[in-house]
């Protein structure tokens, strides 16, 4: 199969999340039917499978599209896909998925002496601060995005 | 001694959508059965309104409106995916488990040493919780019944968590724990139990199994073992074969038109044949049947069904629609408003087992290999992008199930996901 067969499926077709990265790079040994025996036979690995760069625990890992700004600076943009493990713990310099007063939405955490704080990363946005009385939780960390650059 | 863990989704398709959607924290709020008919999940807020199991959407309607219950249609593709998420968890914790409904799963908990069971548990609890966001209940118990009635018990606990291994603590529970409420109790038995004055599980407990036999056939028997701590029912982890599969469905509008039921029933036996297929197995003959709506008593009435025989057995869908059309054929009548219609088989067999018939024109291989492509099609790009003929076109169609209020398809369509900002 062809990768841009695969790639981001256009017109919104359902594709299960542990197909979505997977595809499979066909060596011409596997096609040869006739002739002198292929010397790549005895090479012949398991296919390179994207699912093993991109997600790490498939159970656990859901996908969220971008609509907001405020991650710009580190390469987060409207339109984007990222990838959210729910089953990783947040560390210093995560990027994660925060429900923020029941909006859903992205953040850097960094940890200040003893706290946590989540930060924009968007230098012309105004800082983001948590206020007495936010109720803010942790949906999951961001561990890649997928963007479509032929749009 | 055999021990089980019954662990279940709190208000599993209402979890599933508050996973998603964070506004939906706090608020009550209902899923609605197929064609939005009654409520079939409710949270604990929705319950706190007087909101019943099973009750129909419009008799609630206004309630829900001031007092603003989100009402939503049910999304199956994401139940299904949400459940499935659970179950591989479950996995990680049990090396056998058997999968009872979407929501409900037993897990066998024999390896666990006694005095960790309820940790054990707890884990089993938060890890769900963590990865798929669903918030559980697990019950513990010698025996599946037992399992059950602590996962009931656990509701009511902060830690989601009841271990009912030991026997003081399984008395202590079931002398107030309601007979009705007992695992497979349905409610004529209840009356028959409660004119004994058996209120409690306790009370049935020491109840003669024999006795129990006499009232409630080997049923009652069974269960009555199961509360002592017996265990007759053993893990199925292998789902039971099928022994009969149906496709029914209300109108999403009454059906007056013989062409319109046609493609209706149609469609059943598209999605029966994709059922059949999935379960490998076959039937030689479909039951179909169609009603009016009993509840409009001032309309004419009607309610038949016929049986159609299919020479071989079979899952191809063509054969399948071939046979319900005539079923259609035979029972038509005009000047009703038609409200249910549906098919049924029992019976099934492997294909391979069913007996060939003598004068067989049908070919196959070539239905085989068109099914699966069909299916195969149907699984990549979603349900009914190929569609015999016969169903018609679907988006114009009266019995396309409703479901106006449908959250997005968030785990299964690139079109659907779920945003942030």
């Amino acid at each position: 199969m062809l990768v841009d067969q695969i790639a981001m499926e256009p017109g919104g077709m359902p594709v299960p999340i542990t197909s979505l990265v997977e595809f499979q790079i066909r060596f011409v040994g596997q096609q040869v039917h006739a002739g002198f025996p292929s010397p790549a036979d005895d090479f012949i690995e398991t296919s390179v499978d994207l699912n093993q760069v991109l997600i790490q625990n498939s159970t656990a890992t859901f996908l969220w599209r971008v609509a907001g700004d405020c991650m710009i600076d580190c390469k987060i943009f409207p339109g984007d896909v990222v990838i959210v493990d729910r089953s990783l713990v947040p560390r210093h310099r995560s990027i994660v998925l925060a429900i923020i007063d029941n909006a859903p939405t992205l953040k850097r955490v960094k940890r200040m002496g003893s706290r946590m704080v989540l930060h924009n990363e968007n230098a012309t946005l105004p800082a983001f601060t948590v206020t007495e009385g936010t109720d803010v939780s942790i949906w999951g960390v961001v561990t890649a995005t997928i963007r479509d650059l032929s749009k | 001694m055999t021990a089980f863990a019954l662990s279940d989704g709190n208000s599993f398709y209402c979890s599933c959508e508050r996973v998603f959607d964070p506004k939906l924290e706090k608020r009550p709020v209902i899923v609605l059965s197929n064609n939005d008919g009654c409520a079939v999940a409710r949270t604990s807020e929705a319950k706190a309104l007087g909101i019943k199991m099973g009750q129909p959407y419009f008799q609630i309607k206004d309630l829900c409106r001031q007092e603003g219950v989100v009402a939503l249609s049910s999304n199956y593709a994401l139940y299904g995916d949400m459940s499935r998420r659970m179950n591989v968890v479950y996995n990680r914790f049990s090396p056998e488990t058997e999968v009872y409904s979407i929501d409900e799963t037993f897990l066998d908990v024999e390896h666990v040493p006694r005095k960790d069971r309820t940790a054990w548990a707890s884990e089993l609890r938060a890890t769900t919780c963590q990865w798929t966001g669903i918030p559980t209940c697990v019950g513990i118990g010698p025996t599946k019944t037992l399992a059950k009635l602590a996962n009931k018990a656990a509701k009511t606990l902060a830690t989601g968590v009841l271990d009912l291994t030991d026997p003081d603590e399984q008395a202590r529970v079931m002398a107030d724990f309601p007979i009705g409420d007992v695992w497979g109790i349905g409610r004529a038995n209840q009356a028959k139990l409660l004119a004994l004055d058996i209120q409690f599980a306790g009370q049935l407990r020491d109840m003669e199994p024999k006795k129990a036999r006499g009232i409630m056939t080997v049923v009652g028997e069974k269960i009555v073992h199961e509360l002592n701590g017996r265990s007759c029912m053993d893990l199925e982890s292998v789902a039971p074969q099928r022994q009969g599969c149906a496709v029914t469905r209300s109108f999403g509008q009454r059906v007056t038109s013989r062409i319109e039921m046609e493609q209706a029933v149609a469609g059943y036996a598209t999605r029966l044949g994709e059922k059949l297929r999935r379960h490998g197995l076959a039937t030689d003959y479909v039951t179909v049947f169609m009603h009016t709506s009993p509840f409009n008593d001032d309309e004419p009435q009607r309610n038949v069904s016929m049986t159609v025989d299919i020479p071989e057995a079979t899952n191809d869908t063509m054969q399948l629609i071939k046979a319900a059309r005539r079923a259609v054929e035979g029972l038509w009548k005009s000047g009703y408003r038609y409200s249910k219609a549906g098919i049924v088989t029992q019976d099934l067999v492997p294909p391979g087992l069913a007996q060939r018939s003598l004068f067989d024109g049908l070919d196959h291989d070539r239905a085989a290999k068109v099914m699966a492509a069909m299916d195969e099609a149907n699984r990549r790009w979603g349900r009914a992008t190929v569609v015999p003929a016969a169903v018609g076109i679907a988006s114009r169609s009266p019995f396309t199930t409703k479901f106006e209020m449908r959250s997005p398809r968030y785990t299964t369509r690139w079109d659907e996901l779920p945003v942030c900002r």
